[in-house]
Formats: C-alpha cells, sequence, structure tokens
C-alpha cells in the first residue's frame, strides 16, 4: 500500500481483490491440477501483479495526467475494486455451477505438508510465511539501495521532478510499484488460503489490517509499513489471546476490531507512524544503556 | 555555431506569461552568464529549456535539433544537465547513490570511471560518499549537484544560482569550478546568477533579463559598464 501512495499519492484499496484473487488462484489450481498449493503460490503473485498493471494503465494513469486530486484516486480504486470483486464472484459461481467445485467458502489447511521439528510436528505454513516475509524483505531492501532501478525509485518518490530532469522516466517507477505492489498481495493471498477461510469477499475483510499495518507504521516508509504490518498483526492475536485469558474465549469473534483498535490508538498518538521516531537516538539509548549494564 | 539556441521566446507557468520574445545563444567551451534582478524570468528561461515551463511561443534548439515540446526526461536524454538552485539533491540518498543515480542514463562502468574525475575536482564528496545528501552544508551540497550534473556527461550545463546564500568562501570556490569545467572539459556552461558582479567576471558572454526581456547581449566587461546595469545592481540612477 505505501508503496503506490508514495509513488502515484494512491491509497489502493483494489489490493483487497488482488488478495482476494489471489485466494482462488491458489484454491482452484490445486483443485484442478492437484499437489501442495505452494506451487500455485507464485502463480497467484504473478496474477495480482497483472491486476495491479491493469488498474494503474486503465485507471490510474489516465486520472494521473488528469491531475486529479488524491480523494478522486482513492474513490477509483475503490470502484475499481468493486469491478474485480465482482468478476471474483463471477468466477466462483463458474467453478460452484460448471466444475461443482465448493468456492464459495473454502479451506486448504488440509493441503498443508506437516514438518517434522524433532518430534514435534508443525504446519509448514509458519515457517514458510517467516521465510517467505524475510526473503522478500531482504529482495526489496536489496532491490531499493543496491540495484540502479531501485535508487531510481527511491529517487523518484523523493523528488520527481529532479528525477525526470536526470532522465528517469517517472512512468516506469509507477509502474513497477503497481506491479509490485499487486505481486505482494498475491503472495499475502496465495499463503492466507492456507491459514484462513477462503470466500469473496476475504480481502476486504484482510485489507482493513492492510491497512492499519501501513498507517501505524508509516504510510510514507516502505519499511515502516512492513514494520507496521508486524505489529498489528503479532497485536491482533496477543491481544485476542490475553483478553480470551482475562474475559472469556467469546472475545475471539470481536478479532477483526483489534486492528482498527491499535490503528487508532497509533493514529491519536504517533499520527505519522512509528517511522516518525528517532530510531537512530532510541537506539543509541538503548546501546548505552546495554553497555551500562 | 551555437550549441543552444533559444528563439524568440514566449513562455510563463499556466496563464501567468513571465517571458517576452527571448532569444539566446550559448557556445561551445564558452560560459554563457544571464544576470537580472529578482523576478527577471531568468529560472524561467532555464525551466523553459528544460522542460518545465509552458511554452506559448518561440523555439529552442539543442544540438541542431528542436527541443521545444520534449518532456524533461528526454531533454535530459539529449545530454542537457540543469543544476536548480532548489531541490537538486536527494536528500536522503547518500552522496554516492546521488551521483550514481545522476549517470542513470549512462553504463553503469561508466558512471563508476567518472566517480573519480568527480571526486578529484570535489574531494569533499569523496570524504563524505557513505553519507546521506541531506546531512551535508550548503556549500557541498552545490558541489554535489555540480558532481551530479557531470556524473550525466552532459554536453551543456545550466547552472541556476548556484551560488545563492553561500558563504564568499564557496562563491569563490564552486565560480573557480566552473571556470576548471570550461577550460579543462571545454563544456559549454549558462550560467544564471544573483551575485552579478563575480559571474560576469568570469564570463565569456553576457545577458541581461528585465521584467522578461532581453535589455543586453554581448561583452561581459562592457555590461558592467553598461547605464541600466549600473542602475539595476549599483542604484545609480
Amino acid at each position: 500500500m505505501s508503496l503506490v501512495y508514495i509513488t502515484t499519492r494512491t491509497y489502493n484499496f483494489v489490493l483487497a481483490s488482488m488478495l482476494a484473487w489471489g485466494f482462488y488462484i491458489v484454491f482452484t489450481l490445486t483443485h484442478l491440477y492437484g499437489g501442495t498449493p505452494y506451487y500455485y503460490v507464485p502463480v497467484a503473485a504473478l496474477f495480482s501483479g497483472l491486476l495491479g498493471l491493469i488498474t494503474y494503465f486503465g485507471v490510474n494513469r489516465r486520472l494521473l495526467k488528469t491531475k486529479a486530486n488524491e480523494t478522486t484516486l482513492m474513490m477509483s480504486t475503490l470502484g475499481f475494486d468493486l469491478i474485480l470483486y465482482g468478476f471474483l464472484n463471477v468466477f466462483s459461481d463458474y467453478l460452484v455451477n460448471v466444475h461443482k467445485i465448493p468456492a464459495k467458502f473454502f479451506v486448504l489447511e488440509t493441503k498443508d505438508i506437516t514438518i517434522d521439528l524433532g518430534g514435534l510436528q508443525v504446519r509448514a505454513i509458519g515457517l514458510v510465511a517467516l521465510i517467505t516475509l524475510v526473503i522478500a524483505v531482504m529482495t526489496l531492501n536489496t532491490f531499493l539501495t543496491k540495484t540502479r532501478l531501485g535508487i531510481a525509485m527511491r529517487a523518484a518518490i523523493e523528488n520527481p521532478e529532479l528525477a525526470g530532469a536526470l532522465g528517469i522516466n517517472p512512468e516506469v517507477v509507477y509502474v513497477l510499484a503497481w506491479f509490485v505492489g499487486g505481486l505482494l498481495a498475491g503472495l499475502s493471498g496465495g499463503l492466507l488460503s492456507l491459514l484462513t477461510v477462503g470466500y469473496t469477499a476475504v480481502g476486504m475483510t484482510i485489507m482493513v489490517i492492510f491497512f492499519a499495518g501501513a498507517l501505524v507504521g508509516g504510510i510514507y516508509s516502505i519499511f515502516g509499513s512492513l514494520l507496521g504490518g508486524l505489529l498489528v498483526g503479532l497485536g491482533e492475536y496477543v491481544g485476542v489471546y490475553l483478553m480470551s485469558t482475562y474475559i472469556g474465549g467469546w472475545i475471539s469473534a470481536y478479532r477483526p476490531v483489534f486492528p482498527l483498535i491499535i490503528m487508532a490508538i497509533a493514529l491519536l498518538t504517533l499520527p505519522e507512524g512509528l517511522i516518525s521516531l528517532p530510531w537512530g537516538k532510541l537506539l543509541k539509548v538503548w546501546k548505552i544503556g546495554g553497555v551500562k549494564k | 555555431m551555437a550549441l543552444l539556441e533559444v528563439r524568440n521566446l514566449y513562455s510563463g507557468y499556466g496563464k501567468l506569461q513571465v517571458l517576452f520574445n527571448v532569444s539566446l545563444k550559448a557556445e561551445e567551451k564558452r560560459i554563457t552568464v544571464v544576470v537580472g534582478p529578482n523576478g527577471a524570468g531568468k529560472t524561467t528561461l532555464l525551466n523553459s529549456i528544460t522542460g518545465i515551463a509552458t511554452i506559448y511561443s518561440g523555439e529552442v534548439v539543442f544540438d541542431g535539433r528542436p527541443i521545444t515540446k520534449l518532456p524533461r526526461h528526454s531533454i535530459a536524454r539529449q545530454g542537457v544537465a540543469c543544476v536548480p538552485q532548489m531541490g537538486n539533491i536527494f536528500a536522503n540518498l547518500t552522496v554516492e547513490e546521488n551521483l550514481r543515480i545522476a549517470g542513470y542514463l549512462l553504463p553503469e562502468n561508466e558512471v563508476r570511471e567518472r566517480f573519480s574525475e568527480i571526486y578529484d575536482m570535489f574531494p569533499v564528496l569523496n570524504d563524505f560518499r557513505h553519507r546521506k545528501a541531506g546531512t551535508l552544508s550548503g556549500g557541498e551540497r552545490r558541489m554535489l549537484a555540480i558532481g551530479m550534473a557531470l556524473a550525466r556527461k552532459p554536453k551543456i550545463l545550466l547552472l541556476d544560482e548556484i551560488t545563492t546564500d553561500l558563504a564568499p568562501i564557496y562563491v569563490k570556490k564552486v565560480l573557480d569550478r566552473i571556470v576548471e569545467l570550461r577550460d579543462n572539459l571545454g563544456l559549454p556552461i549558462v550560467l544564471v546568477e544573483q551575485h552579478a558582479v563575480r559571474a560576469l567576471q568570469i564570463a565569456d558572454k553576457a545577458y541581461l533579463l528585465v521584467s522578461g526581456n532581453v535589455r543586453y547581449e554581448g561583452d561581459p566587461q562592457e555590461l558592467l559598464e553598461h547605464p541600466e546595469f549600473s542602475k539595476l545592481y549599483l542604484g545609480v540612477s
């Protein structure tokens, strides 16, 4: 979300559909061709990356050229998201009626692989999701700091006019941002299909966590958003666990509210997100404290 | 023959017209200085050449080809390097990243080869090459901005008020480097300046721009004695 926002000033709500399509791509291909769902996660990522390009060229680019304001840009993504949501419903009905696949609500948990960790049987998704996160962050970091195109992207984000004067075509940066944004949404959707129930509106529910994560971390920072996403995700689970312990298990039905509470607290205390904290100073203080001990 | 030629240019921003029938020629291996008071249209002239301002009529020809209608990045690709007065570096990138990205249009190895030339010319950049550009002083930033322009191996260098807000010692240093660029690299330079007297001392050709009109074109030394120049800069009526 941050990547698209800082490049094209657009709050990208199409991410909801990109994510849901990720779910359905993995589910459909697993059903049709068998094997482990993990095989199809890259396909889901590429498909959603393609949806990102379609959104950019079909909607966003035209509006940017007319110098549309942020509200118009955001509303256009909401509208396009509803169109993609409609198509997903059609696709789901097609699977149900033509292929007789139960695609209205589905669970892929049973298709997950079990790993033996010294006698402890764990589902692979926990490990795969963690490894994917680390690889995605490292790849994104290497791309943005070591490659010429990545540095050009950061340059164009910081000062598009100067970047243009250096011969960097900002269009390349916008296209890349929409593609990578879609790719990561599809990747998330593909992996989440092994963790949670899939249905056509699943993206809209999870989108709340995406949005909260981006705002908590700092919408203007890619790495801040990653940090925010991690915090909101963890906070949601830890919050529900603690509340369930002290209040009762019924509270877990209100789990989707937790990211919103975290977001509200973050907006009231740190409106620009975690990234606005003086990290350099904090680390120094922490380091000095550590030495003293 | 002029490398850069502006012909009968009328330009501005949207409906606000700033330049009126302006013509200018910048020749190879020459420093062309454009002076004038605040609001004369000096920056708009550079913005018209680099594709930022709106051109109503007239023409900009570079290296024999019209560039009037080209987008900004295409003009840059022709070899026109401009160092704007403000926002001329990427504060969140390191010094080396700034130089690296400045040579975006050249092969990577060629840009890296140019690093040593740039560091020879501006040793302070070598010392701070891993520092974020936003932490540099005003003078160091200007040197980085010029270094970035040089990293692009430009055919012409346009400098907009490059010495503004600099301490006198840095003004001299920066102007000395500009002379070196002409003498050692043979680079044609268009220098837009408010420090008029110092700029005219290093110029080969001068223009005086007042209220969007060219009031003088010719020898820089003669401009120093021109009545309009004395009136504008020395308050002599």
